[in-house]
């Protein structure tokens, strides 16, 4: 009886035992999994490697390299850490390649550490890759221009290196799990290197320029700013001397010029002017005589010159002549003038993407009575030559220029294969306005009277004599510099218009001195090229 | 005269398990022992040795006559009481502190824990006394001489032991067909006992209620989730990466259901409960013709039955991490080789029955 009650009870408990067993391993096995996992294995993230950039050509302008890297497993080991130490001189987790080298040849002994190769961005062009292209931080994410406006679709899918450990945090097993990060989407660009190293060599002389050259489809194949920097800089770091050159508050490196800077358009303004007073139903055909100096009331304005007898408003631009668009502008008055320019739409948008870009500005009624109190015709006078309050950036002068070599219309620029533009600038002035002038730019570079007539000039003795240039130059009072902001803009050929080029240089003295040579090289580099 | 058959499954039950015990000590060991500096082969070795020896006293336990262990029981027992007090007197080179607890003997190649010593000549008193154990006044000799030992050992202090010997001598009494009011008394009072001594002994009150020790079963049963259904494969454990303490020794079975799985688990404590269940078969069949030796095959095979289950629970957290080893596996030389002359025993006993 009894060795049945024993025999039973120890049949019971080991069937008890048995179930328990059944349920904690399989029943509810997941449910420690991933307590297990968390126990096991210290994990690092990898950098995934960013999509490349490239030029219209194919050019690398941004690509990856590696560097090596000290992963830590257990920072209390000080022994591995002086060991380390001994090894390349100095503790540290970045790694130079010779520290790398060094280091992975020893991989084995090493117990607290794990030598990995990280992906890092590396611009190949260094201090002449084009601001567009931007820069991307430490982290590896993208901080300007494309870099950071395409971040999401450049920047891949981190990975992840799993390091089996035991208790105290010693590897125990050399087969490291690697989940491999997963490469970003490359990124053609519209951009011409060979054409940006070319104006970079041909600028040299200047210390701040700014360069937009795009096509009439709005395909932007250069856009220039100088002084620069090395965006790679960013990613391995900065010495203080390079960190003050940077930051330096008048020579600005960082800034985008062309699509930051804001200047004084000057006569390059005065397409924008002869425009609006067409649209306004002033006779264009109306001449004048220019004896250097307009009189409103009390006031005199200066022109730059004496022009003498001024046939038209062709005739006016083409010499730019600056009595006649006092004229104008006193004719019309203040409120009408902005009204007029308003229709141009140019002060409204950003053209681009970047979030870098600051907009045109032009001052309304609102803005002087603010600003002074009052408004007057002398605001119109002054705004008519494009000085005074009116700031406009080279993205927008060269929109401008193409929206009127197209007769209005002109798609805003395009920077990278497959961006959407759904935008186009469309400036509501009447077809014979912009026939008008058209051919009071071509006179610009082609007349006899011209301000340009350089270009037409080097082109006939450099073999181009059958290509036309229409353009304007521009020389923009500015309170920086005694010497006049250089300014530049023209569109070619000008019976079929294909490109628009945009020439700023600061504090460079007259269009014609600084601007238009500039420019010549430009257009005698896309001809060679692209014709 | 009657043809005798030994019991097969005994014996391969027993060489399997050894076997298997002594893989898991290899696969459970080899980190520690190279953290520690040792070649990974360190415990391995020291576990071969004595299971070297075990085999050789399982041979002698197999062939010892019964008669010599009957007349022995008495001297062996008083040696043995002799070296519970020895070991909680003698200073520490000839009996090591462990852990804070006295319970070994140096004998030079290995501790020697008195008290497996002592539950053998435990389990050969009572069993060779088992006709008189029916008498109130004889069996409560029995009773004192065998609780003087356990209370020494619960001095050591060592209260797990303490605790499954009593539990092995109860039922062996109650086997044996000790009156049930006097054996449920005896109960009572070691029940008592046991949960004085709990409350008493810092260390046992600690395991009960302490946090740290969760750590360990919390790991013992990642362990036996990792293992799932089918084990993540001899060797690839992680467990052993230190996170187990103890994994060759009081949680052996921990690495056995992470390697090998529930199916492996269920495998080893299949192996362990037929040879409970052969030995209790014996104890069965020897009833009618000999008392003392039905006895005797019934206590050997409550012990294995005792302890498996003991070092289960722990790992599966019913019962606070204590060093139970697990019959024939763990790492550890007493256990296995008192276990392994009292196999050889069970396996001479198949023949008589």
């Amino acid at each position: 009886m009894r060795e049945r009650v024993i025999f039973s009870l120890f049949a019971l408990v080991y069937a008890i035992f048995i179930a328990v067993l059944f349920k904690m391993q399989v029943l509810e096995g997941k449910k420690y999994e991933a307590m297990a996992m968390d126990n096991r294995y210290v994990t690092f993230p990898i950098n995934p490697i960013r999509g490349n950039i490239y030029d219209r050509n194919g050019k690398l302008l941004a690509t990856s390299g590696f560097r090596g890297k000290l992963l830590v497993i257990n920072d209390r080991d000080r022994d591995e850490k002086e060991y380390i130490a001994s090894l390349i001189g100095r503790y540290t987790t970045d790694l130079s390649p010779a520290s790398y080298y060094t280091l992975s040849a020893r991989e084995d002994v090493l117990e607290s550490h794990v030598v990995v190769r990280e992906f890092i961005r590396h611009y190949p062009f260094g201090e002449k890759t084009p601001h567009i292209i931007g820069y991307v931080d430490a982290q590896g994410r993208g901080r300007a221009g494309l870099e950071s406006i395409l971040d999401s679709i450049l920047v891949g899918k981190a990975g992840t290196l799993m390091v089996p450990v035991d208790a105290r945090m010693r590897i125990t097993d050399r087969d490291f799990i690697m989940i491999p990060p997963s490469k970003g989407m490359d990124v053609r660009t519209t951009l011409d290197m060979d054409l940006h190293t070319f104006i970079d060599s041909i600028t040299s002389r200047f210390e701040k320029v700014a360069v937009v050259v795009m096509n009439l489809d709005g395909e932007v194949l250069d856009i220039y700013s100088r002084p620069s920097f090395d965006p790679n800089l960013f990613v391995t770091g900065f010495t203080t001397a390079q960190w003050r050159y940077v930051n330096d508050a008048t020579l600005k490196p960082l800034m985008n010029r062309a699509i930051s800077g804001r200047y004084p358009p000057g006569s390059t303004f005065k397409i924008l002017t002869s425009l609006a007073s067409i649209d306004a139903g002033i006779p264009w055909w109306r001449s004048i005589y220019c004896r250097g100096i307009f009189y409103l009331g009390r006031w005199a304005f200066r022109d730059w010159d004496v022009h003498h007898r001024v046939g038209s408003l062709m005739e006016a631009l083409e010499t730019s002549c600056d009595v006649y668009y006092y004229e104008l502008a006193a004719r019309m008055g203040t409120v009408k003038l902005l009204e007029e320019l308003r229709k141009s739409h140019l002060f409204d948008e950003r053209f681009t993407p970047f979030p870098e870009e600051v907009r045109s500005f032009i001052p309304d009624t609102s803005w002087y009575r603010k600003r002074y109190g009052f408004y007057s015709t002398g605001n119109a006078v002054n705004l008519s030559i494009g000085q005074g309050e009116i700031l406009m950036t080279p993205i927008s002068i060269a929109m401008m220029t193409g929206a009127v070599a197209r007769g209005g219309r002109m798609p805003y620029p395009r920077f990278y294969e497959g961006q959407v533009i759904s935008d186009t600038l469309t400036m509501e002035y009447p077809d014979s306005a912009f026939d008008i002038v058209r051919r009071a730019m071509y006179l610009v570079v082609n007349g006899e009277r011209g301000t340009a007539k350089y270009i037409r000039w080097r082109l006939e003795m450099d073999g181009f004599g059958d290509v036309r240039v229409a353009g304007k130059t521009g020389s923009a009072e500015n309170p920086h510099s005694h010497k006049t902001h250089s300014l530049f803009t023209a569109y070619f050929p000008y019976e079929h218009p294909e490109f628009v080029v945009t020439v700023v240089a600061e504090s460079a003295g007259h269009g014609s001195e600084a601007a238009v040579p500039i420019a010549l090289e430009i257009i005698e580099w896309l001809l060679r090229h692209y014709f | 005269m009657r043809r005798r058959k030994t019991d097969l499954f005994i014996l391969f039950g027993f060489l399997m398990l050894i076997i298997a015990g002594t893989i898991f000590v290899f696969t459970s060991s080899w980190y520690l022992a190279y953290v520690n500096n040792r070649p990974t082969y360190y415990f391995l070795l020291k576990h071969v040795l004595k299971v070297a020896i075990a085999i050789f006293v399982f041979l002698v336990g197999y062939s010892l006559p019964l008669e010599y262990l009957r007349r022995f029981r008495y001297p062996l027992m008083a040696i043995s009481l002799l070296l519970l007090l020895a070991v909680l007197i003698l200073p520490d080179p000839i009996a090591p502190r462990i852990g804070g607890a006295k319970r070994w003997l140096n004998l030079g190649f290995m501790n020697f824990q008195i008290s497996e010593l002592f539950k053998l000549s435990a389990i050969l008193l009572l069993s060779f006394n088992a006709k008189h154990l029916r008498n109130t006044g004889k069996f409560l000799v029995n009773m004192a001489i065998v609780f003087l030992g356990i209370a020494l050992i619960a001095m050591e202090p060592n209260l797990s032991t303490a605790i499954l010997i009593s539990l092995l001598v109860l039922s062996i009494a109650f086997y044996a067909g000790a009156s049930m009011a006097v054996l449920s008394t005896i109960g009572t009072i070691a029940a008592m006992g046991a949960t004085i001594a709990v409350l008493v002994f810092p260390h046992a009150k600690a395991r009960i209620v302490s946090e740290s020790i969760h750590y360990q079963v919390k790991q013992s049963l990642i362990g036996l989730a990792h293992g799932g259904l089918l084990g993540v494969g001899l060797g690839k454990g992680v467990e052993k990466f230190l996170y187990l303490p103890d994994a060759h020794t009081d949680f052996i079975f921990s690495i056995i259901g992470e390697e090998m799985g529930f199916v492996g688990a269920v495998i080893v404590l299949l192996i362990v409960m037929a040879i409970i269940l052969r030995g209790f078969h014996i104890a069965k069949k020897l009833h009618r013709r000999d008392l003392a030796l039905s006895t005797l095959a019934f206590a050997i095979s409550m012990n294995l039955a005792l302890y498996s289950l003991g070092h289960v629970s722990v790992v599966v957290g019913l019962f606070p991490p204590t060093g139970i080893p697990m019959p024939f596996i763990s790492y550890g030389g007493s256990n296995l080789l008192v276990n392994s002359f009292l196999l050889g025993i069970l396996l001479q006993l198949s023949r008589e029955a």
